[in-house]
């Protein structure tokens, strides 16, 4: 593999922000208000799914479930964490169970600007240096 | 770090009722299962002209860290892959959960009971 000297690494010259894989599971018919808290928290990937639940039914309300796994930025997990046990408390409808699971990487620096919302146009927090510069530059 | 661990596993379809009464017998309280499709085995992909798609169902349990060993020892004796339920199990780091300790003080029995 022929391997690009130029070739500076992102986290290099910008400060990561780390992401965390979030899964969240609540009864049928609750996954639309799990995928808006998501949103308020600038979250751009929600994935839900339908399963079931096998605990007993005297401590969880229904044996259908929804999962909803979603990527976040840690820096926005507290103020999720907070509006989602307060869902919880409203209702024996609205309880569900939700845990983080820390990422380790991504594909690409595209993928992690979509997942992190990072935009475009975040300047560099180091410059790219010698190594990074090309010289038609 | 929190006190939890996610433990995941990958059974044959029909199989998730063993995975599950193995990890209570561990000492876990619940799971959540949700199905899949397979794709590492190429071989039966085509059976006389018809795809026979191998469905599989993924069992999703959260345990307390000492106890992760236990319980994916017995998911692996019950549903491993030495059985027909061909299960693979392993446990992701759990940073942090909501909504557990509620779970708990429900399980708990209550006084007078």
């Amino acid at each position: 593999m022929s391997e690009n000297k130029n070739f500076v690494p992102y986290e290099e010259t910008h400060r990561l922000r780390p992401l965390l894989f979030v899964t969240t599971i609540v009864g049928e018919g609750q996954s639309d208000a799990i995928v808006n808290l998501n949103r308020e928290q600038e979250c751009s990937l929600c994935l839900v799914l339908r399963g079931k639940g096998t605990a007993p039914v005297e401590i969880v309300n229904s044996v259908k479930k929804e999962i909803v796994f979603s990527i976040l930025r840690a820096d926005r997990w507290p103020a999720y964490k907070m509006k989602l046990s307060q869902r919880f408390n409203v209702s024996k409808v609205a309880k569900g169970i939700a845990f983080s699971t820390p990422l380790d990487a991504v594909a690409g620096v595209s993928i992690y600007k979509m997942l992190s919302n990072t935009r475009l146009f975040e300047k560099p927090i180091a410059p790219a240096g010698k190594k990074g510069k090309k010289k038609d530059e | 770090m929190n006190n939890f661990e996610c433990v995941l596993c990958v059974v044959n379809h029909g199989y998730s009722d063993l995975v599950m009464s193995a990890a209570k017998r561990a000492g876990a309280t619940g799971g959540t299962i949700f199905s899949g499709r397979g794709t590492g085995n190429h071989d039966n992909e085509e059976f006389f002209g018809v795809t026979v798609t191998p469905e599989k169902d993924i069992v999703m349990i959260l345990v307390p860290k000492p106890i992760r060993d236990k319980v994916l020892e017995y998911v692996n004796e019950a549903a491993g892959m030495s059985t027909k339920g061909l299960g693979i199990a392993f446990s992701l780091p759990v940073a942090d959960v909501v909504g557990i300790g509620e779970l708990r003080d429900a399980a708990a029995p209550k006084e007078g009971k």
